[in-house]
């Protein structure tokens, strides 16, 4: 693919689904799913257990047909032009499935030369995957006899030996230590400065809101959010919300804040001694508020545009319960 | 709580085998196949003389051939099972014992096997009415199989103890069923040659023939024969029930004494590296995957690689040459025919044999280890992938080619005159071809759909029909009647390997 080709996709989305369902017997994963997945970015895929993720994953890397509905893969329909997709495409799913009799050389090589790779430039690709994922001491290891997060290396390499434009990644951090996921975690980075497009499903909710660009909310087969992650934690149920940070903590900061016209909640920040404030903007904005806070005769160190936790997010967006 | 776990484990085997649709449809195709051998019996019994020994007889066969199948797949399973899905350890956790373990998994399969055989009490009620066999023949005749059963049963709970995998437990199943029921022909065939050369006295054959006839009264092969003679008046508890019995008890009582030992250290399941692990990690590391690299991987961790391939062809060209010695010294004329067709025969049997063994594995294997999914994203199709995978099992029947070729080579008239025309000219050739490619794509389907048995299930799938259909019709059918039966099964074989394709493509995704 040529560079001129690349760059006018970058434009466009990677990955675009329209109106997909899709049942397993009677029971619906998917119900009318729409959304897009901007080009080189990284983008979260959360939503509880059961919520069609695994699903949404498998539709767009060709392992399942939509039964409704169109999904694109940088233009291409994956129902009609499934094996130019694949070539594009590595999907780690979130079960080790890996051929453990293998030398971890053996079974990327395995790989490289499926996907068509002659064994010259294979020895180079593989030396960069390899190094890429922290794995050169490894090369001769039995994949059985690694430890998880090696195993995880190893599928994420094996994603890799075909250089796809898009990863998509079930569960990657799932079972892994707090060193093995940090450093999953910058090998993603790393990737995302390659400019590859990267879809990551996952459960530990801090780690994706640090690194991703954008994220899709899926509960109950339906898509709960789609956006920027900016937005997401910016975004309020009702009205705009802001962190007030006073000098020194203060009692009756609530009744002295509240007394003041078009505030609407006053919130204590557990764990430190700051309140969320949220207010009617019809009544009063922010300016408002802030002036309300020094007459009321508050020494405010820090006043900023309060951000919900992803957790938060995540706990509004969904339901509780399974279906 | 040895005997409460035991009944948990009972009561939970049974609850899932009633809850199966399988188990019942199981039971109603055997009560028809019995069905259809009494209607037919019905139909001519003007050509038998007892008919109801007949209709008997060949029920007997039949359960005697299932519980053989029973024992290669279904008894010699019960343990390694757990072993390989890592949860016997749970149950040792949960305080069963290990008698308490064996019981709980052995006995719901007896008791299957029982309720099997029960299903025809009706239909030998039927057997009595048309005539030519006695109650005591049928009840001697169902103790000696139930026998036999318990025999599986222990046998299976033994080397199902001591085997890490299902299918090392159930080749040496296969094994010492194999050389239980051959080692009276081979006694008997050694004592005729022996005394021929004069190298023993006629005391001596007898005893030999004596041996041989007492190790064939172990199984049903040679007791059922007796039990069917007309005025059968023996005792149902026979040298047989008896050996079977004791033999299945004390294979049970092994199984017991040795469970700590070969249970002890629950290994990680995974996928045996084989033949590959004789290389060095320096040696794997060098070596290059082919450019066809599904070939390559199937060629190397399926069937073992070019070691393997050498060590089968050493194995084959080793012992057909000790049967062409044998065969110098004991015929006189056409020697060279002799050898040339004992080396086709055997190799053709083996090619027979392996060929449903590996095809039953190609897909297994990688649904067994979470593999087809990565397998079916390469830009490919599935066809073309389970192609690369036929392509990378084929070196493996290179050693039974190569020894085949040899003999062609060394007796061409008859490989001309018998083998080629026999299987290529005749209509009966092509039909049990057909037959046979039928019996391996019904092998290969069963093999994704099922964890264990998919070769004795898909045998039996063919053969039976095909027993009913030559013991009944197929005796006088013409060759347009085989012809029309060889493009069916051709159409039928085409339509299970369409199945097969639509099955992976829905396991890919699962």
């Amino acid at each position: 693919m040529t560079s001129t080709q690349k760059q006018s996709e970058s434009d466009k989305p990677a990955v675009v689904l329209r109106g997909v369902q899709h049942s397993f017997r009677k029971f619906k994963a998917l119900v009318d799913i729409n959304f897009d997945v901007p080009s080189q970015s990284l983008h979260g895929f959360v939503g509880p257990n059961g919520a069609g993720k695994t699903t949404v994953l498998k539709l767009i890397c060709t392992l399942l047909k939509p039964q409704t509905g169109k999904v694109e893969v940088f233009g291409r329909d994956v129902a009609i032009d499934y094996l130019a997709v694949r070539r594009r495409l590595g999907f780690m799913p979130d079960h080790f499935s890996m051929y453990r009799q293998m030398t971890v050389y053996e079974y990327l090589d395995f790989f490289a030369a499926a996907y068509g790779l002659p064994v010259e430039t294979r020895t180079k690709v593989l030396d960069d995957v390899l190094e890429l994922t922290d794995m050169s001491g490894k090369r001769t290891d039995l994949i059985n006899g690694l430890s998880r997060g090696m195993q995880q290396r190893v599928g994420l390499a094996r994603v890799l030996v075909n250089d796809p434009d898009i990863l998509l990644l079930d569960e990657p951090a799932s079972g892994l230590d707090p060193r093995a996921r940090i450093e999953l975690m910058d090998v993603l980075r790393a990737l995302r400065s390659m400019g590859k497009t990267i879809i990551i499903s996952s459960h530990i909710l801090s780690e994706l809101a640090e690194l991703c660009d954008s994220v899709t909310v899926i509960d109950r087969g339906t898509i709960r959010y789609c956006g920027t992650m900016q937005e997401l934690l910016d975004h309020q149920a009702d009205y705009p919300t802001y962190r007030l940070t006073p000098s020194e903590p203060l009692n009756g900061l609530r009744e002295k804040l509240g007394e003041s016209t078009g505030i609407i909640s006053i919130e204590e920040v557990e764990g430190s001694h700051d309140v969320r404030v949220a207010f009617d903007p019809e009544q009063i904005d922010s300016n408002g508020v802030l002036r309300a806070a020094m007459d009321a005769g508050i020494t405010v160190t820090g006043f900023s545009r309060a951000q919900r936790h992803l957790n938060q997010a995540f706990m509004d967006l969904t339901e509780k319960g399974v279906r | 709580m040895a005997v409460r776990g035991t009944f948990a484990l009972v009561e939970r085997a049974m609850r899932v085998d009633t809850r199966l649709a399988r188990t019942h449809l199981i039971r109603l195709g055997f009560a028809t196949l019995i069905l259809l051998f009494v209607v037919q019996v019905q139909r001519d019994i003007s050509n038998y003389n007892a008919p109801g020994r007949d209709v008997f007889r060949s029920m007997c066969w039949v359960n005697f051939f299932l519980l053989n199948l029973a024992g290669v797949s279904f008894f010699s399973t019960v343990i390694t099972e757990e072993k390989e899905e890592l949860t016997l350890g749970l149950l040792r956790m949960a305080g069963i014992s290990p008698v308490g373990i064996l019981l709980g998994k052995v006995t719901p399969r007896l008791l299957g096997v029982v309720l099997l055989l029960s299903v025809q009490l009706p239909f030998t009620i039927l057997a009595i009415t048309l005539g030519g066999v006695s109650i005591d023949q049928i009840f001697a005749a169902y103790v000696a199989l139930l026998a036999f059963a318990v025999l599986m049963a222990g046998m299976g709970a033994f080397l199902s103890t001591v085997c890490a995998r299902s299918s090392l437990a159930a080749s040496l199943t296969t094994t010492v069923l194999a050389t239980v029921f051959i080692t009276p022909y081979l006694l008997r065939d050694f004592g005729r040659e022996m005394y021929r050369d004069k190298e023993i006295s006629v005391t001596t054959r007898e005893a030999i023939y004596e041996a041989a006839e007492t190790v064939a009264q172990t199984t049903p092969l040679g007791s059922l024969d007796v039990i069917l003679t007309t005025g059968f008046n023996g005792n149902p508890l026979s040298f047989q029930v008896l050996v079977d019995l004791s033999c299945g008890v004390v294979f049970f009582l092994f199984a017991w004494l040795l469970f700590d030992v070969f249970t002890r250290n629950e290994a990680v399941s995974t996928p045996a590296r084989g033949m590959m692990a004789m290389f060095s990690k320096r040696v794997a590391s060098q070596s290059r995957v082919w450019n066809h690299a599904i070939v390559w991987k199937d060629f190397n961790f399926l069937t073992g690689g070019v070691t393997a391939v050498v060590i089968k062809l050493l194995a084959y060209s080793i012992l057909m040459g000790a049967m062409s010695v044998m065969i110098s010294k004991r015929v006189r004329t056409d020697v060279s025919d002799n050898v040339g067709a004992t080396l086709m025969a055997s190799m053709l049997t083996a090619l027979i044999v392996e060929i449903p063994i590996y095809l039953s594995r190609l897909f297994r294997e990688e649904l067994r280890w979470q593999t087809w999914s990565c397998l079916t994203l390469l830009p490919k199709t599935t066809t073309r992938v389970a192609l690369g995978k036929l392509a990378g099992v084929a070196p493996a029947f290179l050693p039974a080619i190569i020894v085949f070729v040899v003999g062609a080579l060394i007796a061409p008239k008859f490989f001309e005159n018998y083998l080629f025309k026999r299987i290529f000219i005749r209509e009966d050739g092509w039909y049990w071809m057909l037959q046979y490619l039928l019996a391996v794509h019904v092998i290969v389907l069963l093999s994704l759909v099922v964890k264990w048995g998919a070769v004795p299930f898909g045998i039996s799938v063919v053969v039976v029909p095909n027993v009913i259909f030559m013991a009944t019709a197929g005796r006088n059918a013409s060759n347009i009647t085989l012809a029309t039966i060889g493009v069916c099964t051709f159409v039928l074989a085409i339509f299970i390997q369409w199945l097969i394709i639509r099955q992976l493509k829905t396991l890919a995704a699962t």
